[in-house]
């Protein structure tokens, strides 16, 4: 059950961390 | 480790195929965009350069957006809609809200249910939400995403053709972020109603 909950989590931080990323790469760059 | 990888099997190959794809755009992408700036006699970038552009970030987040948005309205639809016949949907008698009981929530809760899913309160409504608030929340942050690195790229054209450059706002009503946006949805909303009506009849 631990694994999952690394799975969920890990499906939470990734796309936060691209957005983020992104969001952040875009609005410097400009 | 055999057993998690045997529970889990269906996210882990999932994400080993989401991993290769993403590499391999990356490095097709970071290709294209050299090739274009060696075309216009401009420099070309690294490729860890190339991960961190508007660029490939735009190319990234306008895909997932599009994802988000799909697995958000199919969410929020399959509460009221239904397709007859398709294991995709709930069965007539079933549209609509659900009960707490169904859920397990507030006075229906077990003992091993989520503190949240106990309380009864504002938390126990956002617990039973959350699948969608979560989904809607990542659709938003992408298309975000989406729209100041389009933003960027845009402005970046402009300047290269000696034009103009456009606010943020004033690059959300052109028809740069709506194509890449739209292009986006409507093969997200083809294949949902293909899945529905497809499932009706083939096995």
């Amino acid at each position: 059950m631990t694994g999952t909950r690394a799975l969920f989590w890990l499906y939470v931080v990734l796309p936060v961390a691209g957005i983020v990323l992104y969001a952040v790469v875009g609005l410097a760059h400009n | 480790m055999r057993l998690f990888l045997k529970n889990n099997s269906l996210p882990l190959v999932f994400t080993v195929l989401f991993l290769i794809s993403l590499l391999g755009q990356s490095l097709a992408g970071w290709k294209l965009h050299n090739d274009e700036q060696l075309a216009h006699d401009s420099p070309t970038v690294s490729y860890a350069r190339y991960l961190v552009s508007s660029d490939f970030g735009e190319a990234v987040v306008e895909n997932w957006q599009s994802e988000y948005l799909q697995f958000t309205c199919f969410i929020l639809a399959t509460i009221w809609l239904i397709q007859r016949g398709s294991n995709e949907s709930k069965k007539p008698e079933d549209a609509g809200l659900e009960s707490d009981a169904k859920h397990l929530i507030g006075r229906h809760a077990q003992r091993n249910s989520p503190a949240w899913a106990k309380l009864g309160d504002w938390r126990t409504t956002f617990y039973s939400n959350s699948l969608l608030i979560v989904m809607g929340l990542l659709f938003f942050g992408s298309w975000f995403a989406q729209s100041v690195t389009g933003w960027t790229k845009y402005n970046a054209e402009q300047r290269d053709h000696d034009e103009s450059t456009v606010s943020w706002a004033g690059y959300l009503v052109r028809p740069d972020f709506w194509e890449k946006t739209l292009q986006n949805w409507q093969s997200e909303f083809l294949a949902v109603a293909t899945m529905a009506i497809f499932t009706v009849y083939l096995r």
